[in-house]
């Protein structure tokens, strides 16, 4: 993984060197005084030393890292290697592992310089915290070698960086309120139809079809006719998350991507564990979706999905696509993820709740809108209108029948989805 | 834009250079910082020993103070050279007074500096270096000094004994001497090594 080869080149020093080492003796001569030849002594033994021996090959660079995929906050160990395949030592060989922000080094990433006979190798550990989830790039690795005791100095000779995973900590959640639509025939959620289940239903009489070991013996030795206990089907669900990052807001660390990433791999993390199936769609300027799709490797998949995640469209950018309609199955339950900031993203969740989607929407802006603002006396008052802007949205989107609930992790959805479950198993009206 | 919003944009990026200025001397490691004192304190010795005592305690002073900060500060500039052109300079013009031990302890200190000034050039400013190496350098920068004081002081003893007729002899033999030296660095960098 080195560069080009490259030779050794005079520094600025060997050219001070030579320069006032001739003119002291140049003057000393002229004048007779033998004492400036003295003062030029040390620097021309110094110099004629030094270069005695030449090196003819830069040092080669290679780095490792152990832990290529990590979770937020965990530790990630990496060892910088600067080796020296001449057969001249080298006196120093400085090297440098650039690693990302996100990686966090005590007391910062920093070159380090050492002493190399030939045939040797430095090696120095390193340990770095993952401040941040997302795919994180290690190196390159840069080194160079120094000789003459600093006359000479080596091109530089690189490493490639390469990329490490870093998975979002999962804030805890869980639903556990039934889902409002279900799909297949079998799962864990307790339909509001009656079938063969696990969830309690009730007593009734026994009808034709009924399976005798369900039948309850206490409610038919005191009525004297046959009594079954019924359940409700288990069934399982599909869920789409779809993650709205047309915008970005709040500070690197804790931002609208931030609490959208990790409330999508939570909620993913939930229903894939419950045995649902999950899929995801970005609403950005790259549209990406991850088919719906259930299991343990799925989950390993969504992780993946997520971290490429970017808020692509910058303020003053108007997207001109919309969400494929085919990527979200009529019986899915849609929770969109969004901080609300543009109105492409409530036209949207709109235009999806009157398709007859089962939409709930979750607000990811969460504490950023009421940060303090510093700008002059119209702030507050340009925040307050917004802020009836925004209220005047989610009201909108409350009529066409999409509830907006705040992520607070877990529980976040229990109240939206028992709601909606409610309304899905209400009679209709139907028009004729 | 007004002038008072100029004076609080000046004074925002005084403030933001300032905290980077602080937030770089932070970072200068121990060997670094110890490379660069020694580039700073030979070159004060030296330009004491180069001026006369009344000027030590001068406004002069004060330059020469300034050049070998500022040599310190900034050894991959023409500074470290200025430095050292000036000092020699000054030694070679103004001092009179020119016993055994000042000319060595002027030799020793004119050196140090510009091999820790060479050293300093080439190590960024946050690297961390290992006690070794600099050990090791420290040892071949004092061999090159006590064998040039050495060479230096035979020379001067016996250049104090011997009767050297002032002519035009001497200078033509100098120059040579200098041409040859300034020959063999030549030669020295441009002769490929071994490995080559």
């Amino acid at each position: 993984m080195t560069g080009p080869a490259a030779t050794y080149v005079p520094t600025r020093a060997l050219g001070r060197a030579v320069l006032i080492c001739g003119a002291l003796v140049l003057t000393g001569v002229l004048l007779g005084r033998v004492d400036l030849v003295v003062l030029a002594a040390p620097f021309a033994i110094g110099t004629a030393w030094s270069l005695r021996r030449r090196p003819a090959r830069p040092p080669h660079v290679a780095f490792e890292v152990t832990d290529v995929e990590v979770d937020e906050d965990a530790t990630v160990r990496m060892a910088l290697d600067v080796s020296n395949e001449d057969t001249v030592p080298l006196n120093f060989a400085v090297g440098r592992l650039t690693t990302s922000a996100w990686l966090a080094l005590p007391g910062g990433p920093r070159p380090y310089a050492g002493d190399l006979p030939p045939g040797a190798a430095n090696r120095v550990e390193l340990r770095a915290t993952a401040t941040h989830w997302g795919q994180p790039e290690i190196g390159p690795a840069v080194a160079y070698g120094i000789a003459g005791d600093g006359l000479l100095i080596s091109a530089m000779v690189t490493a490639d960086a390469s990329r490490i995973r870093v998975n979002p900590v999962v804030a805890p959640f869980r639903a556990d309120e039934t889902m409002p639509r279900l799909t297949a025939m079998v799962g864990v959620h307790a339909a509001k139809r009656p079938g063969e289940g696990g969830a309690f239903a009730g007593i009734r009489r026994y009808g034709p079809g009924d399976r005798p070991r369900r039948i309850d013996w206490r409610v038919t030795l005191r009525t004297g006719e046959l009594h079954v206990a019924h359940t409700f089907s288990d069934r399982d669900a599909e869920v789409v998350i779809l993650l709205d990052v047309l915008y970005d807001a709040g500070n690197a660390a804790a931002s609208v991507l931030d609490t959208t990433v990790r409330a999508a791999a939570a909620i993913a993390e939930h229903y894939l564990r419950q045995g649902d199936r999950v899929g995801l769609v970005e609403y950005s300027g790259r549209p990406r979706h991850l088919s719906v799709a259930g299991g343990r490797r799925h989950l390993y998949a969504v992780l993946d999905w997520l971290l490429s995640t970017r808020a692509s469209l910058g303020a003053g950018s108007v997207p001109v696509f919309g969400i494929d309609p085919v990527l979200i199955p009529n019986s899915a339950l849609v929770v969109v993820l969004t901080p609300l900031l543009a109105p492409q993203s409530s036209a949207l969740i709109a235009t999806l709740a009157r398709a007859g989607r089962t939409v709930v929407a979750v607000d990811s802006l969460g504490a950023i809108a009421d940060r303090p603002l510093i700008g002059s006396q119209w702030t507050e008052v340009a925040r307050r209108m917004w802020r009836l802007e925004r209220e005047n949205v989610v009201g909108q989107l409350r009529e066409a029948g999409v509830p907006v609930t705040p992520w607070v992790g877990a529980g976040s959805l229990d109240q939206v989805l028992l709601d909606m479950t409610r309304m899905a198993s209400a009679p209709r009206l139907g028009r004729r | 834009m007004s002038v008072f919003a100029s004076i609080r944009d000046v004074g925002g990026n005084l403030g933001s250079q300032v905290t980077a200025g602080v937030a770089t001397l932070r970072r200068v490691t121990p060997g670094v910082a110890l490379l660069r004192m020694l580039v700073a304190i030979p070159l004060l010795v030296a330009s004491a020993l180069a001026l006369p005592l009344s000027t030590v305690l001068s406004q002069t002073f004060v330059l020469f103070i300034a050049l070998a900060v500022v040599a310190a500060l900034l050894p991959r500039t023409h500074a470290i050279g200025i430095a050292l052109v000036a000092v020699g300079g000054t030694w070679a013009a103004v001092v009179q007074d020119r016993p055994l031990w000042k000319v060595l302890v002027m030799a020793a200190a004119l050196y140090v500096a510009h091999a820790s000034a060479t050293l300093a050039a080439v190590l960024p400013y946050d690297c961390a270096i290992a006690p070794s190496a600099l050990r090791r350098w420290a040892l071949r920068t004092g061999t090159v000094v006590l064998l040039s004081l050495g060479l230096g002081a035979a020379g001067l003893v016996l250049t104090g004994e011997i009767e050297i007729p002032r002519g035009i002899i001497g200078p033509i033999v100098g120059s040579f001497v200098a041409a040859a030296i300034a020959g063999l660095f030549a030669w020295q960098l441009r002769r490929r090594s071994a490995a080559n």
